[in-house]
């Protein structure tokens, strides 16, 4: 069905062409991967920064504190502590998930999965990463700057967000790094589209793709209509910041008229909402899969998971004022948004109804991929589930801005995609660089995580349904917090486990990459497309261009001979 | 893959050990409150319910906790149910289905359906109820509700409450800061907007926040039935002291709120300076 | 896909359809960041009381009528270069584009008088909200303009220095149209909405 057939590209022979400068989308994803996982590691550890002044107010942070905090004895202060948060949670969305799951898995797979030799527009792709790249510089430049980076929370807020709120440049250098962001983002959706529709292999219809392909289709969709929309708002707050606009000033600041900050609000969700979904798709669709693989039976109902993907995508943006219950909007859009957000559990239900069927009779293996797709499961079934007290107004009237909302996105967003991309990583290592991670150590760090996951969002849950609010620095303030004192010290030491147990996983990836076992072409006995090619996948992907002739989940067909318990996407499908 | 379940018989003992050092350091709390549970349940339930409607609240939350309860365990059941019995060392043939048939799709529509009317239908229709008929449901003039304005800044929460004129914004006013004092049993009115920018008004113990958005005049209606001194927090994030943008709310038998009520407004007409613009902070009350 | 033709037209026809898929994409990433400023200019209008705001005056249609004026007839040029390159009329496109590029750069000129007139009035971008919304529409579409005038002056300078009009890329050139009209489109929509209506 490949609308053109690509010419394998002449192998770079520079240091610069081959490593940085490449238009291989398979060193452009390993590009993505080693940035995503660099910023992961800025976020975790303002994330432990963050935990630690939550539990031990007035102590100092062990180690970094004293280098990074000298005039405060290395205890962080309050003004570095907005700083804080706000720039785990930007840089968690924007800099380590996005390239992770979005960057580093659509580059590698999309067209090692669907049989063609590179994305249609390589020149594009390489762009993608630079711009991403400046992004993070503008971004983390910030934290340079007299004033301090962005401290409004990584929603910013206006009229927080506008001058006299946030003084300094380093917040107008955050609205500068989303927009360059949203630029890569745009440019990877035009071509993650494109490359999908006009370079399937031949024979490969739209139901015969994998579903992570599916996942990341739906992503680049949503992407490609709503960062615009992100775009849009950033620009406006820029103009607001810069040039003295009043898009969103008000109150006793709006000297010379006055604008509308709810109005940013809108604006922001209508991004926001969609951006979950965006987030979270890949990891869906990777879960979908891999399920399948590793029960040796076909992903139960997968068209009907992939349709739910496609409705999922389009309700998306119908529910996103659940976000602004308590802002007043009229009674009739509240009620409206409430069960707007009702509906879009539906196709997440089908979700679970299929991931379970999947497993259901199956011969299951439980290799490491295995095991965090199962946890995928099991924590996306939890913080999905808590989603449903916020999508109702009058217990959100309740929950909203505690750190109940907090547990809920972390389980869905955070746990989730997490465990998927590791999930992806051991299950994709072969392929990107020949190896294969220890299935060992990949196991302690499952149980690890796990361990510290719920350990820290379940603490979560319950410190925000006992009252604490979000974004405080010091909870100990309220006398009423005190009695969550030993839930916020047993949330940081999950948290430490948590963080400490990553660098199992850093270091069993770095040996492995470079140390590890030599991987075969198809270690993990799947039809899907890649597994086709030898491990690490050669530069021109398929000498011949693959025609496919079954679907991607044909494993234990009973009429498959020979002690063969699978068969690849190019055989004729067998049927006695 | 007996590795798998040593490992995780490990993990479940460790947890023990991490559980035990908990309970003790709860013994030991620090940052001098000789705070001390004998349930260390009791700390992960909501503070008290002071309010007439937060049962509401309550009620709604607790209903969707037993329905996902249900619903999670049954998911927890089917997840290491599956993965125990479909072992594959105990299952070598899965069965090869894609999951189209007829009795699969009414299955899982079943079970959709079922979650769907179970939980979502049966809770949003709750919440819209008691929206409309509760929380959106403003005090009628008969009902003589108590009027205040409340507004936010950087980092205080101002209060007004008109004085014998019963007209707000003049110098009869009474006015204070981060100090909410009203009377149980009679509803409470509140206008709420902000100076710069924007805050959240959060009564924990009333279940209730609205936001105080600079350029608009929220509000927020709710009845108190207990007497005593409660938080009130700033819960949207607002600057560097957002932590520390706490007021106090005191809830008085209304005897005593009228006695309050009176020296205040006696207090007021003295201290209150006419010449000084910065009083002037209200506004003419909303009438919607 | 067609069997029967050779390999190198499918390959050619395959590409032509990747590129216009994908600029369609790019299109509608445009139209939402437009749409953004749309929404939040109806809901500022429909929620004042009365327009204008705070009793400003409505800027006057003069200079705005000149730069619809302008980027109308750059369009329309633009279409006759299209149809000149593909039928292979060498001078048609070469004065033709030529015109429609100046056609181009006097409506960027024809933004600048409009904020300096604007500006000899009193009226700042922090003037207000119907001050804020007319100069950052308006940067906005000079901001992708510049864009467009970049690629049209790179098109242009193609054509005249190509030997054969052959030579230059079909989809190149329909996407850049594409974009210059989607831009016209746009400016016609903010011309109606916020100084006409």
């Amino acid at each position: 069905m490949a609308f053109f057939e690509q010419h394998a590209h002449p192998v770079p022979k520079t240091f610069l062409g081959k490593y940085i400068f490449s238009f291989d989308h398979k060193v452009i994803a390993k590009q993505f991967l080693w940035s995503g996982l660099f910023f992961l590691g800025v976020g975790g550890i303002m994330a432990l920064l963050i935990r630690w002044t939550l539990a031990y107010p007035g102590q100092s942070f062990p180690i970094l504190g004293s280098i990074l905090f000298p005039h405060t004895n290395g205890i962080v202060p309050p003004d570095t502590y907005a700083m804080l948060f706000t720039q785990h949670g930007t840089i968690m969305i924007f800099y380590a998930i996005t390239p992770l799951l979005i960057g580093a898995f659509g580059n590698l797979c999309i067209p090692l999965m669907i049989g063609c030799r590179d994305m249609a527009f390589p020149l594009l792709n390489m762009l993608s990463y630079w711009f991403f790249f400046i992004s993070g510089a503008l971004l983390l430049s910030a934290l340079f700057t007299p004033l301090g980076a962005a401290a409004g929370g990584w929603t910013s807020y206006p009229t927080l967000a506008l001058t006299f709120g946030s003084p300094g440049v380093g917040q107008t250098l955050w609205y500068m790094a989303i927009f360059t962001i949203g630029i890569s983002s745009i440019l990877g959706a035009v071509n993650y589209i494109t490359t999908i529709i006009t370079l399937r292999a031949p024979g490969m219809g739209y139901f015969d793709m994998p579903l992570t392909i599916w996942g990341i289709w739906m992503t680049a969709i949503l992407n490609a209509i709503f960062v615009p929309v992100l775009g849009a708002g950033c620009l406006l707050v820029i103009f607001d910041r810069v040039f003295g606009t009043s898009f969103f000033l008000a109150g006793a600041a709006a000297t010379s008229g006055s604008g509308d900050p709810i109005l940013y609000q809108h604006v922001f969700w209508i991004f926001g909402h969609p951006e979950v979904y965006i987030l979270i798709l890949p990891a869906w669709g990777i879960v979908s899969d891999l399920l399948s693989f590793f029960s040796r039976k076909p992903a139960f109902a997968a068209k009907a998971t992939a349709l739910s993907m496609v409705s999922i995508s389009v309700l998306s943006i119908l529910v996103y004022g659940h976000h602004m219950f308590t802002t007043q909007m009229s009674p009739l859009l509240t009620q409206s948004f409430m069960t707007l957000t009702m509906t879009i559990s539906i196709p997440s239900a089908i979700f679970f109804g299929n991931w379970l069927g999947t497993i259901w009779k199956g011969s299951i293996r439980f290799d490491t991929p295995m095991l965090y797709s199962l946890g995928v499961v099991f924590v996306f079934g939890l913080g999905g589930l808590t989603g449903l007290y916020l999508g109702t107004t009058t217990t959100d009237f309740y929950l909203h801005d505690t750190y109940f909302v907090v547990g809920h996105f972390h389980y869905t967003m955070a746990a989730s995609v997490l465990l998927g991309g590791f999930a992806g990583i051991y299950y994709w290592m072969p392929k990107m660089f020949g190896t294969m991670m220890s299935e060992f150590w990949g196991k302690i760090h499952f149980w690890l995580t796990m361990l510290g996951i719920n350990g820290v969002f379940m603490g979560m849950l319950f410190i925000g349904y006992g009252g604490m609010h979000r974004r405080i620095y010091n909870p100990f303030y309220y006398e009423e917090l005190r009695r969550l004192i030993p839930m916020n010290e047993f949330v940081t030491i999950s948290a430490l486990l948590l963080g400490g147990s990553q660098f199992i996983f850093l270091f069993n990836f770095l040996w492995s990459v470079w140390n590890g076992k030599k991987a075969v072409a198809n270690p993990w006995k799947v039809g899907t497309l890649e597994w086709t090619i030898p491990s690490p996948a050669p530069s021109y992907n398929f000498k011949d261009i693959p025609v496919v002739k079954c679907g991607p989940h044909e494993l234990g067909n009973p009429n498959l001979k020979d002690g063969k318990d699978f068969q690849y996407q190019t055989e004729e499908l067998v049927t006695s | 893959m007996s590795g798998i379940f040593g490992i995780f018989k490990f993990i479940v003992s460790s947890m023990g050990v991490i559980a035990t050092s908990l309970m003790l350091s709860v013994a030991n709390a620090k940052d001098g409150t000789d705070y001390k549970s004998t349930n260390y349940w009791d700390i992960t339930v909501p503070p008290e319910d002071i309010s007439v409607n937060g049962h509401l609240i309550d009620w709604l939350f607790n209903y969707t906790t037993y329905m996902n309860l249900f619903f999670f365990i049954l998911v927890c059941a089917g997840l290491f149910g599956f993965a125990f019995i479909y072992h594959h060392k105990k299952n070598k043939k899965p069965l090869y289905t894609y999951g189209n048939k007829p009795v699969h799709i009414w299955t899982v529509t079943i079970i959709g359906v079922a979650v769907f009317i179970g939980i979502d239908a049966t809770i949003s229709a709750i919440s819209n109820n008691d929206l409309r008929n509760v929380f959106l449901n403003w005090p009628k003039e008969e009902e003589k509700p108590l009027k205040v304005q409340v507004m936010a800044q950087q980092w205080v929460w101002k209060f007004r409450y008109a004085g014998k004129d019963e007209v707000f914004n003049t110098q009869d006013d009474v006015v204070t800061v981060n100090d909410l004092r009203v009377p149980i049993n009679r509803k409470l009115l509140f206008q709420v907007t902000s100076k710069d920018v924007i805050h959240s008004f959060f009564l924990p113990n009333a279940r209730r926040k609205v936001d105080a958005m600079p350029g608009r005049i929220s509000r927020i209606w709710m009845e108190l039935n207990k007497a005593g001194k409660w938080p009130i927090a700033c819960a949207e994030m607002c600057g560097t002291h957002h932590y520390m943008m706490g007021a106090k709310l005191t809830t008085y038998t209304p005897e005593d709120f009228e006695s309050w009520l009176g020296q205040a407004q006696r207090v007021a007409m003295e201290v209150n300076d006419p010449e000084d613009l910065n009083l002037y902070w209200g506004w003419k009350w909303e009438v919607r | 896909m067609v069997a029967k033709e050779s390999a190198m037209n499918i390959d050619h026809e395959g590409k032509n359809i990747a590129n216009s898929i994908a600029m369609i994409i790019t299109l509608v990433s445009f139209t939402m960041l437009f749409a953004v400023f749309f929404l939040g200019y109806a809901i500022f209008r429909f929620n004042a009381q009365e327009w204008p705001p705070m009793g400003m005056d409505r800027v006057g249609l003069g200079i705005p009528s000149l730069s619809t004026l302008f980027i109308v007839l750059s369009s329309i040029t633009l279409v006759v270069v299209e149809r000149s390159i593909k039928k292979g009329e060498k001078k048609v496109a070469k004065y033709v584009g030529l015109l429609s590029l100046i056609l181009g750069f006097s409506f960027i000129g024809s933004q600048f008088t409009l904020w300096e007139s604007l500006r000899d009035r009193g009226i700042f971008q922090g003037t207000g909200i119907y001050a804020s919304l007319i100069y950052g529409f308006t940067w906005t579409h000079v901001g992708h303009m510049v864009l467009a005038v970049i690629l049209k002056l790179w098109l242009v300078a193609k054509v005249f220095r190509v030997p054969e009009l052959k030579e230059l890329k079909e989809n190149v050139v329909r996407n850049i149209s594409a974009f210059w009209h989607f831009l016209g489109v746009v400016w016609v929509l903010i011309y109606i909405t916020l100084f006409v209506l």
